[in-house]
Parts: structure tokens; sequence; C-alpha cells
């Protein structure tokens, strides 16, 4: 299913978690903007004295009087240094009806709510703070003024109980809204922009699977469909050489030694991308340790080289130590792909009629395996460049034997991603010996 | 009349056997038969027992390594004669596969040339050029 339609069911996905978060980002937020204007509104009210309340009458007789006049100062204080806040006010409750006592407007405002001045779109509500002492919360509603959020609070008559006042805080509802909408849009937009960037991760781990796929197909194409019919060629032509019964121009004779020379280069070059693509087919691999019997992984090898081997008249030879059972921890395949890199160089470069000798030696914190050959080994001068990739020493070109020169970098990444390393000395026109070093952490003992 | 020797060549790609079975006739003493799949190559070696067998692996029907098997389970194909001819020549698994079988030799197509197979093959028959 997600393979078939991944966009879609990732699409519907990413929407309905981006719903999710956006709803209870939202009540949240919601949640949060209420409580932090009841509380503002508790703090006006802790801060008025309830005694200069009871001094006023709640009508226009309130003017000019000292306690109106401290209390207009406060609410207009208020207003001052909260800007957010669009009004405050103090308002009382006598027959039925919610009066203004005083709010934060200015005087000469025309929105100004006079003393005494009955707020007759009050909700029930609204009453409910006089008439139950309770603390609430409204909006948004639309009244003369304008679209608000209101939070109302009771002040209390400390002697009986009752409910002299209530101060209220006013919020645009503009404002209100902008704020929750941020709140909320934080999240979610932080869940899309995380979710997008495991897609990327997601579809680009995808991509590297399917060249990796795409690598190990090719690999198979040049195998069966690209050796097989050059070799046809190449040995129908040498067979043309020498047929009996065929008189062939030396001119003829010519052409056919030059398809036989093209053919084997091409056959030659095939093998090349196939050892390449080898080493690279496991370089993007995850390390995975193992305890491996290294002396048995060595005899495998062997066996199947044995017959390029015999071909090009080279013996391996292994030390005592590599013929029986040898635990090393370490990560199989790459291990096992490096050897039979180096083991099939050192074959390849060797001398008709000499060996190549693998050994075993133990160092403090690690295990050495050294492969030697008697071939025509490296020039001094180029050792330094032979592991940089894309090199092969210039003795090597002259001689035409197959190789590409990126294999020892591979095989210097594939150790050294398993904390190993390889390393050679090679004097020319005597051998070559490698040396593949492994950690020792058989005793739990990471790098 | 000098012996003749039957040489048996199991090849799928028509240019390659052409090629070999070329090559094998230069000589007067042998008889060369082909096929291009392995079954009907394995039914006419038991039961013609020819003197040498030469196997493509990777051939249709039967591959090349199937074949040998069954003739290595026969009484008489325990030690008869088979030349492996093979283009996979990196891979571990077919040559592990193929060691056990115990062929005459195994060549590896894009490694050597067609001298190479047929002095081999003379050189099994006893037989020159």
């Amino acid at each position: 299913m997600i393979r078939k339609y991944p966009i879609i069911v990732l699409s519907i996905l990413l929407v309905l978690c981006e719903v999710c978060i956006g709803f209870f980002a939202y009540q949240n937020a919601s949640k949060v903007e209420q409580r932090s204007l009841i509380e503002r509104s508790r703090t006006i009210a802790a801060a008025l004295d309830a005694h200069e309340i009871l001094e006023l009458s709640g009508s226009e007789l309130d003017y000019g009087t000292t306690p109106y006049l401290e209390l207009k100062n406060k609410l207009m204080k208020v207003a001052e240094v909260n800007p957010d806040i669009t009004s405050a006010y103090v308002t009382g409750y006598r027959n039925g009806d919610i009066f203004f006592f005083a709010d934060s407007v200015a005087s000469s405002d025309v929105d100004e709510a006079t003393p005494g001045l009955v707020y007759d779109e009050a909700t029930d509500l609204f009453r409910s703070v006089f008439l139950e002492g309770v603390t609430m919360f409204e909006g948004p509603i639309s009244d003369r003024w304008g679209s608000w959020v209101s939070a109302i609070v009771p002040i209390i008559n400390e002697a009986n109980g009752s409910v002299i006042a209530s101060v209220g805080l006013d919020i645009e509802s503009s404002i209100y809204r902008r704020r929750i909408a941020m709140a909320t849009a934080v999240p979610v937009l932080a869940f899309g922009v995380v979710f997008l960037i495991g897609l990327v991760a997601v579809i680009r781990y995808q991509k590297n699977k399917e060249m990796l796929t795409l690598r190990a197909k090719f690999v198979s194409i040049a195998s069966h469909e690209l050796r097989s019919p050059v070799s046809g060629v190449v040995w129908a032509a040498e067979s043309l050489l020498t047929q009996r019964g065929v008189t062939l121009t030396s001119a003829a004779r010519e052409t056919i030694a030059q398809i036989v020379r093209t053919g084997r280069q091409v056959l030659r070059t095939v093998n090349d991308i196939l050892d390449l693509a080898k080493l690279q087919g496991i370089q993007h691999k995850a390390v995975s340790f193992d305890e491996i019997d290294v002396g048995q992984l060595i005899r495998e090898l062997m066996d199947s080289l044995a017959l390029v081997a015999t071909e090009r008249k080279v013996s391996i030879k292994t030390d005592q130590a590599l013929s029986g059972k040898l635990i090393i921890t370490c990560d199989k395949e790459k291990t096992q792909r490096v050897l039979s890199n180096i083991l099939t160089n050192a074959i390849k470069y060797s001398r008709p009629n000499t060996e190549v000798r693998i050994a075993y030696s133990r160092k403090p914190h690690a295990h050495v395996i050294s492969i030697r050959d008697s071939g025509v080994g490296i020039p001094q001068a180029e050792q330094e460049r032979v592991m940089a990739g894309g090199f092969r020493a210039s003795n090597v070109e002259r001689s035409l034997i197959e190789g590409s020169g990126f294999g020892l970098q591979l095989v210097k990444e594939l150790m050294v991603s398993q904390g190993g390393s390889v390393r050679f000395e090679s004097t020319e026109n005597i051998g070559t010996t490698f040396f593949i070093e492994l950690k020792d952490i058989s005793r739990g003992e990471l790098y | 009349m000098s012996t003749v020797y039957t040489i048996v060549v199991a090849e799928d790609d028509s240019l390659m056997r052409g090629a070999v079975v070329n090559a094998l006739s230069k000589s007067k003493s042998v008889s060369v038969v082909q096929f291009d799949n392995g079954a009907d190559a394995l039914s006419f070696v038991l039961s013609k027992k020819p003197e040498l067998v030469m196997l493509d692996v990777a051939l249709p029907k039967l591959d090349g390594i199937s074949v040998l098997r069954k003739i290595r389970e026969d009484e008489w194909g325990k030690d008869a004669a088979v030349i492996l001819l093979t283009s996979l020549g990196d891979s571990e698994i077919v040559m592990k596969e193929v060691a056990k079988l115990n062929p005459a030799y195994c060549f590896m197509k894009d490694r050597v040339g067609i001298d190479e197979v047929v002095a081999k093959a003379y050189a099994i028959l006893c037989v020159s050029a």
C-alpha cells in the first residue's frame, strides 16, 4: 500500500496528524490565554481597595470624588502598562442591572463608560459573577464597543462575603485570535517541517537502496549478457586462425588477431567494473560485528580462487594459525571482500611459479593477517599514492593486467569502517605484502 | 584406421559452440557431437559414454553443474573426463560447487584462449592436431 501510493498515503497521514496537533494546540492555547487574562484581572482586583469602592454610589454623583478619581487613575494606569488590554473596568450590580463604577477610558473619550451607566448587553454569565461570586471568561462576543474577550472577577466584601463589585479586562478578539493562531501554528508548522525532513530522509534512503539494487542488476547483466558473447566472439575469431583447410591472407590474419585483442580488452574492462561494483555494493552497508572463523573464511576464499591460481601457476600457502579455527570479531562480509580483493590482486600480480603466503600474527590489541606475493611490486615513488584511489602503479599499466586502481581505496574504506586498517610493504620486482589489521574487540573493547 | 574419440560439446551460445567445435575438429582422431542444452547432452552422454565432455555452466534446460552432478552419480560417469566452461569466473559459489564435482578442468571463457582449451582436450585424450 505505502509502496504503491506513497504520496497519497503520506499526505493523508500528514493531514490527519496536523489536524490532531492543531486541535490540541488550539485547545491548549485557548486555555492558556483565558487563564492568563483571568490571572491579570485577579491581580487588579487584589490591588483595588474594597472600602473605597464601597464609598462610591455608582452614579454620576461620583464624578470628582476622591475614591472615584483614585479608582479611575488606577484603571487608566492598568491600561497604560498593558497595551494589549483595550479596556479595564469596575462594575457593580443593582436591581438586576450591571452598571459601571469606572473604566480605563479617558474622560474625554466618547467611549468612556460613565459612572452609573447601565451595561444592558450583559450576559447571564456576567451576572453570575455577582450572583454566585464566580470568576468568568467569555468571548469572543460583540457589543456596542466592538468584539471582545473578557475576563471578569468578583471583588468580595471580606466582612460578609458579598460581591461588592467586579473587575473586568477586555482584549480585542482579533488580538486574542491572533495569539491563539500563533500558538497553534508553531507546533503544526514544526511537525510539518519535521515530517518533511523525515520524508526527504526516507526518500533519499529509498533512492540509495534503488541505486544499490540497480548496481546489483548491472553486475548480473555485465557478467551474463556481456562477458559470454564477447568471450564467444574472441573464441570464434581465435578458431578461425587455427581452422583446418582455411588459408588466410596475412591481412585477414592480422584483422582477426586485432578482433581477439580488442575482445580481450573488453573482457578485462568488464572484469574491472565487476570487481569495483562488488566492493561498492557493500561499501554503504552498516557495520555488523560477529565472531568469525577467519581461518575458514580464508580457506573458502582459497577454494574459490584455486582455479585462477592454477591458471596463473601460483600456489597459495597459509601458516599454521590459519589452518585451524581462528575466531576474530569483525564484519564478515566486509572482511571477506577485503581478503578476497587483496588475495585476488596477489594472484593477479604474481609471477608464474611463485607462491602467495597468508600468515596470521597477534599484536597486543589487534589481529594481523598478512598476504605476501612475489609479484611485480609497487615502485617506491608511487607507494603513497596507491591507496588514494584511481591509481595504478606505472609498472602494472605496462603489464596489461586487469585492475582499475579503485579497489585498494575501497578496501581501505571497508577496513576503516570496522575500526581496522590496511597497509603494505612493497619492493619493485620482489613483491608486495599487505597487512590487514583488525582491532581485537573480543572482550567488548570497541575501538 | 586409428581410434576416433567422441567429444560432446554442450554450449548454448551458437557462436561459442561453433568456435569450440571448429577448433576441436582440427584433429582427425576426434568426432565432435554438439548440443545447445544440458538435458539433451546428459542423455546422450549417459547412453554413448563419450571420451570427453565439455560443458558450459549456464545451459538452458539443465545447467552444466547439474549435468556434471548427474554424470558423477553414474557408475561409468564417476571417472569420466569433463571440462567445464564458465563465464561466471568470479562467482565464488559456483566455483566452490564446481570444485566438489571434480572436473578434469574448468576454464573461464573470458580469461583463456581457445587454443588452451583445445590443447587441454587433446592432452586428456592423448591425441595431436
